[in-house]
């Protein structure tokens, strides 16, 4: 739990990569979003895939953890996002490498109550 | 209720006392207009212009009947480039309002949107009722409706109109958008790395301090 007015927020960003493509995708995101998006602070928390090996003909999933503190900083984050047109070339450029994806934003649940408390 | 909204940006040097009251007076001439009211925007209102002039009719044929007789005058002001330099207008139909008290004073806020990248028909109607639901979820707003538009110009062929109403700013900068119904939900259909992204970035989002519910008709009171 954090502090009011301060908690975490929590960004996923769920990809479900073509067969045999998890490894490279996670490469180019790795090093064509990551730099950007930390210089829009946004940080790295966790990098994580399923299965944990590299499926060479079917699909893992990748689930790519960032966090902001405090929502003033999301939409720090936001707004600077989305005045950058790179972030949304390198969606394009990973299409061929993914099946589907999700963005969603997320919180730890003992922090719902001082989010909603505005 | 038929409504038009219209968020003015006055020329550079234009008489803007004139322009109220030129605009007021065409209102005033319609017999068929229930109320008009023509405030100054919020220094908040970022891509909101400089004024936002709401007209009501009790339905669409009078609306008609308003544009034929004083709604020429009306566009004429609006189209001399002396004295007005843009307009966002949009004409609708009630859609859904909401309400938890009624407010004789306060904020108004609105946001013309426009959904052109919507994939089909029900994605507009989940936007529709998620937007909605604000409402029920916001403490800060107090009124609200949402409506598709039937006529639009300006800067984007505006699709919505997002209204709402707050006791006092804060109700806005701090509860709408400090509330994860907010950023962590709706906000997905407006941005571009979300899969739901469908509207326009472009936005005119709008505020005024109202006297009496903009919502309301005054029906002759």
């Amino acid at each position: 739990m954090s502090e009011t007015g301060r908690e975490t927020i929590f960004y996923l960003d769920h990809m479900v990569a073509q067969p045999g493509c998890a490894q490279a995708l996670l490469e180019f995101y790795m090093s064509d979003y990551v730099p950007q998006a930390k210089t829009r602070g946004m940080t790295l928390v966790h990098q994580w895939v399923t299965p944990p090996l590299w499926l060479k003909k079917q699909s893992n999933e990748l689930f790519i953890i960032w966090s902001v503190e405090g929502v003033q900083a999301w939409w720090n984050a936001t707004r600077l996002r989305r005045a950058d047109p790179s972030f949304l070339r390198f969606w394009e450029d990973a299409k061929p490498m993914i099946v589907s994806r999700r963005r969603l934003f997320l919180s730890d649940v003992n922090d719902v109550e001082g989010l909603c408390d505005v | 209720m038929f409504r038009v909204t219209k968020v003015l940006t006055a020329a550079e040097g234009a008489d803007t006392t004139a322009l109220i009251n030129g605009l007021s007076l065409t209102a005033r001439k319609g017999l068929n207009v229930l109320k008009s009211t023509l405030e100054p925007t919020l220094p908040e209102a970022t891509t909101g212009g400089d004024y936002i002039w709401q007209l009501q009719f009790a339905g669409e044929w009078e609306y008609r009947a308003w544009l034929d007789e004083a709604g020429r005058e009306a566009a004429s002001i609006l189209n001399d480039a002396a004295r007005v330099r843009h307009v966002d207008a949009v004409s609708y139909k009630d859609g859904r309002t909401g309400s938890k008290r009624r407010l004789h004073r306060g904020v108004y806020r609105l946001l013309l949107i426009s959904v052109n990248k919507a994939p089909d028909a029900a994605s507009v109607a989940q936007f529709e009722d998620e937007t909605y639901e604000m409402g029920s979820y916001i403490p800060g707003i107090l009124r609200w409706r949402i409506s598709r538009v039937q006529e639009a110009s300006g800067a984007r062929p505006w699709t919505h109109i997002w209204e709402q109403e707050y006791q006092d700013l804060d109700g806005f900068l701090k509860s709408y958008m400090l509330h994860p119904h907010h950023w962590a939900w709706i906000n997905r259909w407006y941005d571009p790395e979300c899969v739901e992204h469908m509207i326009d970035n472009h936005l005119c989002n709008s505020f005024c301090n109202f006297q009496r519910s903009v919502r309301e008709p005054e029906n002759g009171s």
